[in-house]
């Protein structure tokens, strides 16, 4: 199965911090829904493993991560390779960032993902709308992040949406 | 004395329902034997990967685990790969890659089932793979840049074979001096048998007799015997098949899957039974499927309607392996009796067979070999033609009909048909469903926009496989056979090389040597399944079990009553030659009163032989047939179309079958009434569906939909008779002439209804999406 996701959002928050924020394993890591363990590897690496429930399909997913930055503090991509729940993931994402105004940053973003196993065959017709919700949420907790910084709030617990 | 009543012919009730309809009868998952360990399988989620790691550890460590096998371990024993039917090689577990979703990755053997499952999945969890690029499509597998699926292959590319027969120059000449050409590309789906108990076996290897009893769901136990023995090594004398009572066949238990083979090496190692059963979902993912046949079909006719030549060209997905269960020297199986029923002066056909990233298999699903995309694609495709002349469909078919003084019609593609009376039987159809009132009635509702449609379908069959000149299955030639033993009592147990799944051989051929004999039915018991006592067969798929069996059946009996006479010619103090068999009973010729039942002779043969013959009274035959059987038929559907919503309602349906002598009228009624019903799924409920990587998303009965009692329409069931020439009993065989025939009659109607809108073709299965999305195309809501 394969998923094609697109989005853009702006964040309150200067363009050099949206990118320093997105290429630290550490931070941009700990963004990710229903996280339950994070391993840095390196700048560019890291280990995670996450809660996913597709339908009857339930489990742990790890998930291996590379950051692949571009054009520092504008361009970059992502490669993303999980498996779990007897599953595969293939993901790939390209990531552009401009200046929106006083201290803000226009992010965009695509990916897509390749889907292999009961993922896709038995959760296959409730997998699309899930993986949307996953990365709405991922991107609402970075921009959370960001701005609360920014904003030198108190720093927001970060993981939005309890188990799906 | 009252003439006794044939039983030939008879509705008697089936012997062999009380056991079923009472849950009592003994399927394979039913046989528990003491120290059984039970297997479950391991499958890639990935269509196209590398294997990179199978941690054992990670199942080994369930509790109750036993025993991991994977391609590295049966490397080593020479079993990593398996011989299929059609020739090619298949992984019995994954060595290096995975070519299709769902494929054998490993074996985990456990104390219960539940550990196994528990074991497998964890195992499942910790597979290390490297995906690769997936082709799911067959014309795309056949590019120049296309991915080489098959690595272990010396051929570097996706295309297995060409097959062609047929005059090739004569048929182009045809087409270039055509006064009509039509052309149509059809695609029969990859659909799945699906039967309702899903394979499974029982390995059980004594290590101190060195003998295996294989239990399996099998409809052919003698072949998967040799096949067993030549794969594994093992001494063939040594291995026992049963198949128990078998849940559906439909040609999905014709093959031998990788499970077998795990289970026997188990069972080997550990010296215990080991029990496989595949679930639902393994079943529909990686056990074999039947069709996908991409066909584009041209029919050159003058313009009055008749037909002048048949061209036919067709890319067949095979999957990752070629494991098609079809004879030696037909790849495409019995695709070329694709002339049908119409008299074509000469026809040419090819077929490309390609791999692709999706489960091997390519079985007669309730169909001789490919006859059904055949029968499929002529009936569709004479439809388009009867479109094309603007003349009535039925029309153009008893224009083109073979006529009965024909027989026995010579095909242009080699065949020789045996007996049939096309245009009786579709007269037959068309008087009971009242066809021009029908027509009539559509001319009328098209007046007020209502859609109705009218389908024909006028196929023929080919079956009963087959004479052993032309016929064998992975060598083994295509006859059958028969074991009559009769008690000194007169009751009679037989025994048949095939073994029926739901087709009521124990009636039938029961009936059969009731009738030979002049016994009740009740006093022949008919046994299958059981290798060691049952005669060498190739057993029960393609319609063959009547045609073969059945007439091994009737030819044992009469061997049987041969040697009976000489024991009637004793106790009347008679020479031989005037003993008469009338009635069910010998006497003196010129005295009936003299007359001796074949119950008191059988009593003879054991007390009272005569001097010089040997005592007691059985035969056995071995029937290899002189030619294949062509069962027909008629069908006519009527649908009505839902402008709102796009679905289809069958109002009625007329089978016709001309199958020659019917045995069991109520059997071959309920043998209609099932295939029917699978072609009704087929036509508009069923597709095997693959996304682009190779996902099997049909894996579940939510995804595949079979037909139950709620979409089921009733079926109005008739026959001819025109008997085979050339079988004892002059039976065809009929079990899966309505799976053949019924799509197209269904698919016809449905295009029937929407013609007048310029509509010619719609590929299965016809589901109401498709039908509202072609109306909204037609401005019409």
């Amino acid at each position: 199965m394969h998923l094609h996701y697109d989005g853009e959002l702006t964040i309150e928050a200067p363009q050099e911090k949206v990118w320093a924020f997105i290429q630290d394993p550490d931070q941009v890591g700990h963004c990710l829904p229903d996280l339950q363990e994070l391993t840095v590897k390196d700048d560019r690496h890291f280990d995670a493993v996450v809660r996913i429930g597709v339908g009857p399909v339930r489990g742990r997913f790890k998930m291996e991560v590379e950051l692949q930055p571009e054009e520092a503090p504008r361009r970059g991509g992502l490669r993303l390779r999980g498996s779990g729940m007897g599953s595969g993931l293939q993901l790939t994402a390209r990531i552009e960032l401009d200046p929106a105004g006083e201290g803000a940053t226009r992010f965009r973003w695509e990916a897509d993902a390749d889907v292999s196993g009961p993922l896709a065959t038995v959760g296959g017709r409730l997998l699309d709308n899930q993986a949307r919700k996953i990365t709405e949420q991922l991107f609402a907790t970075i921009r959370a992040k960001l701005e609360d910084q920014a904003g030198s709030a108190p720093t927001g617990t970060g993981g939005a949406g309890g188990g799906a | 004395m009252a003439v006794a009543e044939r039983v030939l012919g008879q509705p008697v009730k089936r012997k062999e329902d009380p056991r079923f309809i009472q849950g009592a009868g003994r399927y394979l998952d039913d046989i528990v034997l003491p120290r059984m360990l039970y297997m479950a399988i391991v499958r890639s989620p990935y269509a196209h990967a590398r294997v990179k790691a199978i941690p054992k550890e990670a199942a080994l460590s369930v509790p109750g685990v036993v025993a991991v096998i994977t391609g590295e371990d049966l490397e080593k024993a020479g079993l990593a790969w398996m011989p299929t039917l059609a020739g090619d090689k298949q992984m019995v577990l994954a060595v290096g890659k995975v070519l299709f979703q769902g494929q054998e990755v490993a074996a985990v053997v456990a104390e219960t089932r539940e550990a196994a499952f528990d074991g497998a999945h964890a195992l499942a969890q910790a597979v290390e793979y490297e995906p690769l690029p997936v082709v799911v499509d067959p014309l795309k597998a056949l590019e120049p840049d296309a991915p080489i699926l098959r690595e272990d292959r010396e051929q570097k590319t996706n295309h297995i074979w060409h097959w062609e027969v047929g005059d090739r120059d004569r048929t182009e000449r045809a087409f270039a001096e055509a006064e009509v050409v039509v052309r149509q590309e059809v695609y029969y789906p990859r659909v799945h048998p699906a039967p309702l108990e899903p394979c499974g076996c029982i390995a059980d290897y004594n290590k101190a007799t060195e003998r295996l009893t294989f239990y399996v769901t099998s409809q052919a136990p003698h072949a998967h015997r040799t096949l067993l023995a030549l794969v594994s090594g093992l001494p063939e004398h040594k291995i026992r098949v049963i198949s128990p009572d078998v849940g559906g066949g439909f040609g999905n238990k014709v093959p031998v899957y990788p499970g077998y083979v795990c289970a026997v090496v188990a069972s080997v190692q550990l010296g215990r039974p080991v029990k496989w059963v595949e679930t639902r979902t393994e079943n529909l993912q990686s056990t074999h499927f039947a069709r996908d046949f991409h066909m584009t079909c041209e029919i050159a006719a003058d313009r009055d309607g008749r037909v002048k030549a048949l061209r036919v060209k067709t890319i067949a997905d095979h999957g990752a392996f070629d494991a098609a269960a079809n004879p030696s020297k037909f790849p495409a199986g019995l695709f070329s009796i694709v002339t049908g029923s119409y008299d074509f002066p000469t026809a040419f056909v090819e077929v490309d067979a390609v791999y692709t990233n999706k489960a091997p298999g390519g079985v007669a699903y309730r169909c001789s070999f490919r006859v059904t995309e055949a029968s499929y694609l002529i009936e569709r495709t004479m439809d388009v033609l009867a479109d094309e002349l603007g003349m009535d469909p039925v029309e153009l078919r008893l224009k083109n009909f073979i006529p009965p003084e024909k027989f026995p019609y010579p095909s242009p593609l080699g065949w020789t048909y045996d007996s049939g009376n096309y245009a009786e039987t579709l007269k037959k159809a068309m008087d009971i469903i009242g066809y021009w009132d029908l027509r009539k009635e559509q001319e009328e509702k098209r007046k007020r926009g209502e859609l109705m449609g009218i389908g024909v379908s006028t196929f023929t069959e080919i079956v009963g496989a087959g004479p052993a000149h032309t016929f064998d299955i992975a060598g083994i030639k295509m006859f059958d056979s028969c074991e009559i033993r009769v008690h000194p009592t007169g009751k009679v147990l037989v025994r048949t090389g095939v073994r029926h799944q739901g087709q009521g051989h124990e009636t039938t051929f029961a009936q059969i040597v009731a009738d030979e004999l002049g016994i009740p039915v009740d006093d022949v018991l008919v046994e299958e399944g059981d290798t060691d006592t049952a005669p060498y067969g190739l057993g029960t798929y393609a319609s063959r079990s009547t045609p073969t069996a059945g007439a091994a059946t009737a030819m044992a009996a009469r061997r049987v009553r041969d040697k009976a006479r000489k024991i009637a010619a004793h106790l009347l103090e008679a020479s031989e030659e005037d003993v008469v068999w009338e009635n069910g009973r010998f006497h003196v010729a010129g005295a009936p009163g003299r007359s001796v039942t074949f119950q008191e002779v059988a009593f003879a043969a054991y007390t009272n032989p005569p001097e010089g013959l040997e005592p007691g009274l059985e035969a056995v035959y071995y029937y290899n047939p002189p030619n294949l059987t062509f069962p027909n038929g008629a069908y006519i559907c009527v649908v009505d179309i839902d402008k709102g919503t796009g679905q289809v309602k069958v109002r009625r349906f007329v089978a016709v079958d001309d199958c020659g002598t019917v045995i069991n009228p109520l059997v071959v009624e309920g043998q209609v009434h099932g295939g029917l019903t699978e072609g009704f799924g087929i036509a508009f409920m069923q597709e095997i569906v693959y996304d682009e990587n190779g996902n099997n998303l049909s894996s579940d009965f939510s995804t595949y939909l079979l037909p139950t009692a709620m979409e089921t329409p009733k079926w109005e069931t008739d026959r001819t008779v025109t008997p085979s020439p050339h079988h004892p009993i002059g039976a065809k065989g009929v079990g899966e002439s309505p799976n053949v025939g019924s799509p197209a009659a269904f698919v016809n109607a449905v295009v029937d209804a929407l013609s007048h809108l310029g509509v010619r073709h719609i590929d299965m299965p016809i589901t109401p999406w498709k039908i509202w999305k072609i109306l909204r195309e037609h401005g019409i809501e």
